[in-house]
């Protein structure tokens, strides 16, 4: 498959969502085309996918490593019922309240986010994405959606006081 | 980073954050030449193989050449995936970011693509456009527009999004008078073509009997 500056630039901004950082999502991306040059899919059109894949595992083995990655606690099924990536849909903050709710999310959050917003993924697709069950997917968007409400009712409040 | 008071929906928000984030032009032209260098480094190596390793590669590529044949089609078929994209995203009838039946307000909100969305010959049974959202088609940026069908008074989804040869493939171009290509995902008709460089695919649902 031939890479195109946008395919490269979204894979960068996926590294982003991940690390936070600019420099760190440079190397991710690096890493990654290195490792798909070396053994790419058989399947060229799920070339998007499978980069994806690598640069996430590349930073989650990084994490790891230094014992940073955050451990995060079985999702309970039963919150989920009812819920879905639309929950995110009537969301509307401002740029700083993304700014200041984006500092507070973890690393799968942002990730999720990312695939919900820039890759327009259900969340069926994210959860075949990311290889995860689809209540623990629905059982984040759902936290995520409260944490977003609550930062907008918040920074509302601070307005009217 | 710069703040703006104005609202807007999570996911614009999250765009507009993320595209804050480009590459410089002097990573970009490093990775094309990770990504060129070692096209060229595999071909070089390649003439230096001893026989064996060759023969290896003659057996791995009759295992391709199997998988090609067999592998059901729907997975290696470019308009199949993009019918199947178009038809999953059409189906769950997202909130639109824009409403409007003006293709000048469609363009002035579609600012983030690479190329600006157009009405196409191909759609002359006087739909009307009610609005559109950003989305991607395999991995490109493309609008998603939705319109309704004169002929059927259902919504129909329209993407358009930038043709690009390598990743879609040869498709039919009006410019050469090919007639769109039909597929069909999900018992839905989708119609697939090129128009002024960019790729069309739009959903045709039958009005009720």
């Amino acid at each position: 498959m031939t890479f195109t500056d946008e395919h490269l630039q979204q894979f960068y901004r996926y590294g982003i969502s991940l690390s936070q950082n600019e420099a760190q999502a440079y190397d991710l991306l690096q890493d990654a085309l290195e490792s798909y040059l070396k053994s790419p899919p058989v399947n060229d059109a799920a070339s998007m996918g499978y980069i994806r894949s690598i640069m996430r595992n590349r930073y989650i083995d990084q994490y790891r490593h230094r014992n940073r990655f955050p451990e995060e606690g079985l999702d309970n099924i039963e919150e989920t019922l009812g819920i879905d990536a639309r929950l995110l849909e009537d969301i509307v903050v401002t740029a700083q309240q993304l700014d200041e709710v984006w500092q507070q999310l973890s690393t799968s959050e942002r990730e999720i986010i990312f695939l919900w917003a820039v890759e327009d993924m259900s969340a069926n697709d994210i959860a075949n994405e990311l290889d995860m069950p689809r209540g623990s997917v629905l059982s984040k968007i759902y936290r995520l959606r409260n944490r977003m409400n609550d930062n907008a009712s918040a920074a509302n409040e601070e307005v009217a006081l | 980073m710069k703040s703006t008071s104005s609202q807007s929906s999570l996911k614009q928000a999250v765009n507009r954050k993320l595209d804050e984030h480009q590459l410089s032009g002097e990573q970009l032209n490093d990775l094309h030449k990770l990504l060129n260098d070692s096209q060229t480094n595999t071909e070089t190596a390649g003439k230096q193989r001893p026989w064996y390793l060759a023969a290896g590669a003659a057996m791995v590529a009759m295992i391709a050449i199997l998988v090609v044949v067999f592998v059901p089609q729907q997975s290696l078929n470019m308009p199949q995936l993009i019918a199947n994209e178009v038809v999953r995203n059409h189906l769950k009838l997202k909130p639109l970011e824009v409403s409007t039946n003006s293709l000048e307000e469609i363009r002035s909100h579609f600012d983030k693509l690479k190329f600006s969305p157009i009405s196409s010959l191909n759609i002359t049974d006087a739909s009307s456009l009610i609005g559109g959202r950003y989305c991607s088609l395999q991995g490109y940026k493309a609008a998603q527009l939705r319109i309704v069908s004169s002929g059927s008074g259902k919504l129909d989804t329209v993407y358009q999004a930038p043709y690009v040869l390598d990743t879609f493939g040869k498709l039919p171009d009006i410019a050469n008078d090919d007639s769109p290509l039909v597929v069909y995902e999900r018992g839905i008709k989708v119609t697939i073509w090129v128009e002024k460089g960019i790729l069309f695919a739009r959903t045709h649902m039958e009005a009720t009997q």
